[in-house]
């Protein structure tokens, strides 16, 4: 396996006596998606911000390109590119003028790239418009070819579609997506909104109060949490007391609606078909039975709860 | 360096309102002194026999005043800019150093704020040769040295002092108003301070200044090292400011 791009190892950062980052270990594989999730309030700017450089964290040590970002800042930052909190820009100046201005902080190479970065992000039509005239998602999107001026290994994208309407944020994704597949970049993006980080990232960490509470692959993460069948039939409380005797049956539960839950142990195709074939042989009319795994959104509500529990 | 300081000075010509009317301020001023002086002469020269030579030059001293003003709003502006408006962050994610972006700046600030004077100056000197000035002592060489050092030692010190207040207190319409409170008051506290401690005098600023543009009998070796000491406090503070900052 390749150096991780980044690697946060015990990060913790104080403010006073409030701590926002508690013992923060993880990395980040070159060429993978990872998302950073957690309610607001979690510690993913302060995380972002220390991963930058822009802040310093009170203990631990963070490396980003295989370089300390406190001791090399230079040399870890040559190629990142990053959205902190919000992009920010010159109003007054054109996109173009904005990029190029930029490039000029990041070398020489990296004017050439600006007329292929503006194309990229879709903005090449109204890169001579001023910035102040810019939508958010455009603002957001001129914050993209920002971060790709230095040709970066790594992105860090902290909440980056956040008021974005459903079209930008399903064009951002997208963008994103081809960031990871195409150019075979890493993607570190912080976010609170579930269904973005299932649609984006290959691996992801939640966070809460400062603290991660899991970290993995997202098919890892959510295949750990519960898995269930749902049944339909026309006599639940029949079928619940026909299910409960069966071995392969670890409980039996039904919902407000009349689905019954159905835990299995094992859960596989011939437990499964062990259940519809009990209720079909009693006679039952089964309309409906579906194996589901908890979504990403049960999987972190549940730990999340579970934390705040601790 | 050069390619950023080169970019900067880009940008700061783009605020185009500024920039337009700290140019046009003053050059109106000009245009407005000298179409009442020919309108006057025009009418009754007798009586206004003079319109141009030294003492239409002379009113390069209100031009300084007007140039000074707006130095330090650019100044100030370009000092808290990037923190007031969140940009300073994407600067040093790029890699560029603090101590390099603030010193950077200084000679691209000096450039735009004399620069945003010269034209004033210079119509002002044309008006002077130009205009009808019978009699009236013409402008010299020396004349024209001593007021434009005057002009741009003037515009770029206080430039200077109101990048340093912008760097270190970050918001831009603050460090607007402190660099002018500095500026239009604080010389009046000062001058205050000399009638308790005479000695004090040759230190402050505008004596500096005036020492070393129109000559007196204070020590050019103290005015020299006043005009280097007054701007070099104030930025000192914004550097320490910057290097320490969070983004």
């Amino acid at each position: 396996m390749a150096d991780p791009i980044i690697r946060c190892e015990g990060v913790t950062r104080t403010f006073g006596k409030r701590t926002a980052l508690d013992n923060i270990t993880l990395t980040v594989e070159p060429g993978r998606c990872y998302g950073f999730l957690g309610p607001n309030g979690a510690g993913k700017t302060t995380l972002i911000r220390c991963l930058l450089g822009l802040a310093r964290p009170t203990s631990g040590s963070i490396t980003v390109r295989g370089y300390d970002i406190s001791r090399e800042p230079a040399a870890a930052l040559a190629r990142v590119g990053a959205i902190v909190e919000e992009p920010r820009f010159y109003g007054y100046l054109s996109g173009r003028q904005n990029l190029e201005l930029w490039a000029a902080y990041v070398g020489a190479d990296a004017l050439t790239r600006v007329p292929a970065l503006l194309s990229r992000v879709g903005l090449d039509a109204r890169a001579g418009d001023k910035v102040s005239a810019y939508s958010l998602g455009m603002r957001q999107r001129l914050g993209v070819a920002r971060a790709l001026l230095s040709d970066p290994e790594v992105l860090v994208l902290d909440e980056p579609t956040n008021g974005l309407d459903p079209d930008g944020v399903a064009e951002f994704r997208v963008l994103i997506r081809s960031l990871v597949e195409q150019d075979g970049r890493a993607v570190f993006i912080s976010s609170h909104l579930l269904d973005e980080i299932e649609k984006i990232c290959d691996d992801l960490a939640i966070v809460n109060q400062g603290r991660v509470i899991t970290s993995g692959t997202l098919a890892d993460l959510i295949a750990a949490g519960g898995r269930e069948l749902r049944v339909e039939c026309d006599d639940p409380a029949r079928a619940e007391a026909l299910l409960r005797g069966l071995p392969t049956v670890s409980s039996v539960t039904v919902l407000a609606n009349g689905t019954l839950s159905v835990q299995l142990a094992p859960d596989s195709a011939e437990t499964r078909a062990g259940v519809n074939r009990k209720l079909i042989e009693a006679g039952l009319a089964v309309s409906r039975l579906e194996p589901r795994e908890d979504s990403l959104e049960e999987r972190y509500l549940s730990l999340v709860h579970e934390a705040g529990q601790a | 360096m050069i390619a950023v300081a080169r970019a900067d000075l880009r940008r700061m010509l783009a605020r185009r309102g500024l920039i337009l009317t700290s140019v046009l301020v003053p050059v109106a001023i000009v245009l407005v002194l000298a179409a009442v002086l020919m309108f006057l002469h025009t009418r009754n020269a007798v009586e206004h026999p003079i319109v141009g030579g030294a003492s239409f030059f002379s009113f390069v001293s209100i031009i300084g005043i007007i140039s000074v003003v707006f130095g330090t709003v650019i100044g100030a502006i370009f000092g808290a800019e990037d923190v007031a408006s969140g940009t300073l962050r994407y600067i040093l994610l790029t890699g560029f150093s603090r101590l390099r972006l603030f010193l950077t700046r200084i000679p691209v600030l000096a450039i735009v704020a004399i620069g945003v004077a010269l034209p004033a100056f210079v119509l002002l000197l044309i008006g002077a040769l130009i205009l009808p000035h019978a009699g009236e002592p013409s402008v010299t060489a020396s004349e024209v040295g001593r007021l434009l050092l005057s002009l741009v030692l003037t515009v770029g010190i206080y430039a200077l002092i109101a990048y340093g207040i912008g760097v270190a207190i970050r918001s831009t319409g603050g460090a607007i108003a402190i660099a002018l409170g500095l500026n239009l008051i604080g010389i009046s506290l000062f001058n205050l301070i000399t009638l308790a401690v005479p000695g004090v005098k040759p230190w402050l600023l505008d004596s500096a200044l005036t020492r070393v543009s129109d000559g007196g009998d204070t020590s050019i070796a103290i005015a020299i090292v006043a005009l280097i000491v007054w701007p070099s406090v104030f930025l000192a503070i914004g550097l320490v400011r910057a290097l320490r900052t969070e983004a």
